[in-house]
């Protein structure tokens, strides 16, 4: 599934009410084929956040339009728009967004549950994700018990679990060592690989060498919009 | 504090106990008799009292006492002590003829109330004690 | 999705418990109000049929001593009586329809007496204010030497109270009446002139004078169809001496009296108390609101849509609230029942606690209240946290 975003703008008060204001993203174009693994990168306050959260459908932009398989995704309902995201789009946020009372392994199901999936061969699609990441001990502990690298893997086998038609990771590196973001790494651009499409957000260099695509964003424009 | 935070039902049990200590001897006592002599209700008070300094003893003791399984020990002792004291005051030792006296409309229920709500917490607060993840990872 | 809000109160058992304990603290005042309101008018009401009488004699010196408008939260007059000639000139009043005598003795605190009490005596014959009541709760008549005990007498059927050293076997128990007249003991008039004769001959009731037979304490009278009550009570107090003829309606009417104050006042601390806890709840909710904002931003982000977010959120303040209701309400019951002794005592009003039916009425309006009460304190912050675009959540790292 192709994502397209045309002329996206976001832009946010400094205060309340007042016309102080800065965009953090500007008339940007941005196209993300299937099968390819697209890296954005960017220093920390460029946007780069709040430009993945407009492209998978979670904060709606102030100008222009993200279609996803030829539907623009703010103008569907809320409902709408969640169901087509539960059952099409992965995201994994930068925080930790994961619900402290239910276990990894819940936690690894919440995609699933929300989205109404029953299917007994999640499981051990589930196991294997874990086992791939290096936390198949980790299923009855609570997230208050992981570490951030612990916790981000959970993640992002629960964005991976459903095998989305588009996932977008928003530093999935970011707590984990070398050889473990090695590992992520390589798994992503597999996956991208398969025929799906893969965003990642990232401020690692490292991720530069498993691009299939590079963006690099600057002050809420893409500068490199063009394929390494 | 963690010791407060890992059995904050005892903190309530010792409370209530020392209210029932307190309590059954004053505000929530029997009454004397104008030519000052008193009745059986006034030993039931006593031993109420009594039977309430023995829970809140226990309950500090389980309060204190790191060792977990001692402390649910404790804390179950509580159990029978504060049901025996809940049914002293009307069932097992005589009051006074009338409902309307302070033994019959004010002793007895605060004791049964009092007795009935320690029993009950101390066994939510053993069972706590006893069925508690040992430990995280 | 149902056992992710169970998930959710049981992963955070303090902060449910406080909620929980929010909504059983609105649940008892308003369930505990209510039984208290409604027990209170019960006993006024119970107060009206046990009087049956519109009319009570007593002699003038007890009207003096008594407070007439609490004559019956105390049970009885005192040591004053009357002869049988005074009843007869009462007797010849015109208007009235039925006329009934009552004689009071109080037992003493002392080796002769197991119990200070009041004991009633009335005539089987004559009776109408009694025996209805009596009726309720025994069939046949009452032996002489045998007692019966209104419902504040701990004292079982079967068992014996010593009555100046004589001993009367308990026949029966009578049914509540939340008045003054459930502390007394009742027997016929056989009965408590030989109580009065042992009580001579003790020496402790040495005010009785003359014949114990001769000797009567009130005398109740029930005006004969279409006669104004008032023709009695002023005929009674003009032509006969020593007594004094009191309406019964007006004790009634002194009894409503406070009875509406209290009501009031119980009323209005019971609003009070309740808006106070509902917002101390709304600003816990709000506040346990701001603080899950990351939570519920992770279930959006995995695809939840705002409806069903609120839908979480109100299924919790249910859950919650209902939790909260049914603790409140059989604390409430629990509470009201064991101290009702003690509420009738310092409210000094006649206090019955009402039927099931209407605590059963009580407690499902409470319920209801309850459980549209929690929802809806926790639908604003439900509402602004589903408006919450949850890019900007994320945003905020």
């Amino acid at each position: 599934m192709d994502l397209k975003a045309q002329n996206i703008s976001k832009r946010f008060y400094r205060k309340a009410g007042e016309s102080n204001y800065f965009y953090a993203v500007r008339e940007t174009d941005l196209e993300l084929p299937s099968g390819a693994l697209s890296v954005l990168m960017g220093r920390s306050g460029s946007g780069k956040t709040t430009l993945l959260s407009m492209l998978s459908g979670l904060l709606s932009p102030d100008t222009g339009t993200v279609t996803a398989d030829g539907r623009d995704l703010y103008s569907m309902d809320d409902r709408k728009l969640s169901a087509f995201r539960a059952a099409r789009i992965s995201v994994m946020p930068q925080g930790r967004a994961v619900l402290d009372t239910l276990s990894a392994w819940e936690n690894v199901f919440l995609n699933a549950r929300i989205a109404g999936v029953r299917d007994e061969s999640l499981v051990p699609r589930a196991l294997e994700l874990m086992e791939r990441f290096g936390i198949p001990d980790l299923k009855e502990a609570l997230p208050k018990e992981l570490s951030g690298g612990e916790l981000r893997r959970v993640m992002l086998c629960r964005s991976l679990l459903l095998s989305p038609e588009v996932l977008m990771c928003d530093e999935p590196t970011g707590d984990l060592d070398d050889q473990n973001t090695a590992l992520v790494l390589d798994s992503l651009r597999d996956y991208a690989h398969q025929g799906h499409t893969v965003l990642l957000v990232t401020h690692e260099a490292d991720a530069v060498s498993y691009a299939d695509r590079l963006l690099q964003m600057d002050a809420g424009r893409i500068s490199t919009p063009d394929p390494v | 504090m963690k010791r407060l935070s890992q059995k904050p039902l005892s903190v309530v049990i010792l409370c209530l106990s020392l209210l029932m200590c307190v309590g059954s001897l004053t505000f929530l006592g029997a009454c004397v008799h104008e030519d000052g002599s008193v009745g059986t209700c006034h030993w039931a008070a006593v031993a109420c009292s009594a039977l309430g300094g023995l829970c809140a003893l226990y309950s500090l003791l389980a309060l204190l006492i790191i060792n977990k399984d001692l402390s649910a020990g404790l804390t179950l002792a509580v159990i029978p002590t504060s049901i025996l004291s809940a049914l002293l005051p009307g069932h097992l030792m005589p009051l006074c003829l009338m409902s309307s006296m302070r033994c019959q409309s004010l002793m007895k229920p605060s004791m049964v109330l009092l007795g009935f709500a320690i029993a009950i917490l101390a066994a939510v607060q053993a069972y706590l004690l006893l069925t508690v993840r040992k430990g995280s990872r | 999705m149902r056992d992710l809000v169970f998930r959710n109160l049981r992963g955070r058992p303090g902060k449910t418990g406080a909620l929980v304990l929010l909504v059983t603290f609105l649940s008892l005042t308003l369930c505990g109000g209510g039984l208290v309101l409604s027990s209170l008018r019960a006993g006024l009401n119970s107060l009206e049929n046990r009087l049956g009488a519109d009319v009570i004699v007593m002699p003038s010196k007890a009207a003096l001593k008594t407070d007439l408008d609490t004559l019956f939260l105390q049970g009885t007059i005192g040591p004053y009586y009357m002869n049988m000639s005074t009843v007869n000139k009462i007797g010849r009043t015109e208007g009235i329809g039925r006329m009934t005598t009552q004689v009071f003795l109080s037992s003493m605190r002392a080796s002769c007496c197991s119990i200070p009490i009041q004991v009633i005596g009335f005539d089987p014959e004559t009776d109408f204010t009694v025996q209805s009541w009596l009726a309720q709760s025994r069939q046949g008549t009452l032996k002489d030497g045998e007692l019966l005990v209104g419902t504040k007498v701990n004292v079982n059927v079967g068992e014996s109270i010593k009555l100046y050293n004589v001993s009367c076997p308990v026949a029966g128990r009578l049914a509540p009446t939340g008045t003054g007249l459930d502390t007394a003991v009742y027997c016929n008039l056989n009965t408590i002139r030989s109580l009065m004769a042992a009580a001579g001959a003790l020496g402790g009731y040495s005010y009785i004078n003359g014949d114990p037979a001769e000797t009567i304490s009130a005398v109740y009278i029930k005006a004969a169809d279409g006669v104004n009550v008032d023709d009695i009570v002023n005929s009674i107090n003009i032509h006969v001496r020593k007594v004094q003829a009191v309406r019964t309606r007006s004790m009634v009417t002194g009894v409503a009296d406070s009875l509406g104050g209290v009501s009031r006042t119980v009323t209005v601390l019971m609003v009070v108390i309740w808006l106070l806890i509902w917002v101390i709840l709304l600003v816990a909710f709000a506040l346990l609101a701001g603080e899950r904002k990351r939570e519920f931003a992770a279930l959006r982000v995995c695809g939840m849509s705002r409806a069903r977010l609120s839908g979480l959120v109100f299924a919790e303040a249910f859950c919650v609230s209902a939790a909260g209701a049914v603790l409140g309400i059989l604390l409430s019951l629990v509470l009201v029942r064991s101290f009702s002794s003690l509420i009738e005592g310092a409210l000094g009003l006649p206090f019955l606690l009402p039927s099931s039916g209407t605590v059963a009425a009580l407690a499902t309006v409470s319920m209801l209240v309850c459980l549209l009460a929690g929802p809806i304190a926790s639908a604003v912050s439900a509402r602004k946290l589903s408006r919450v675009d949850t890019g900007l959540i994320l945003r905020e790292g």
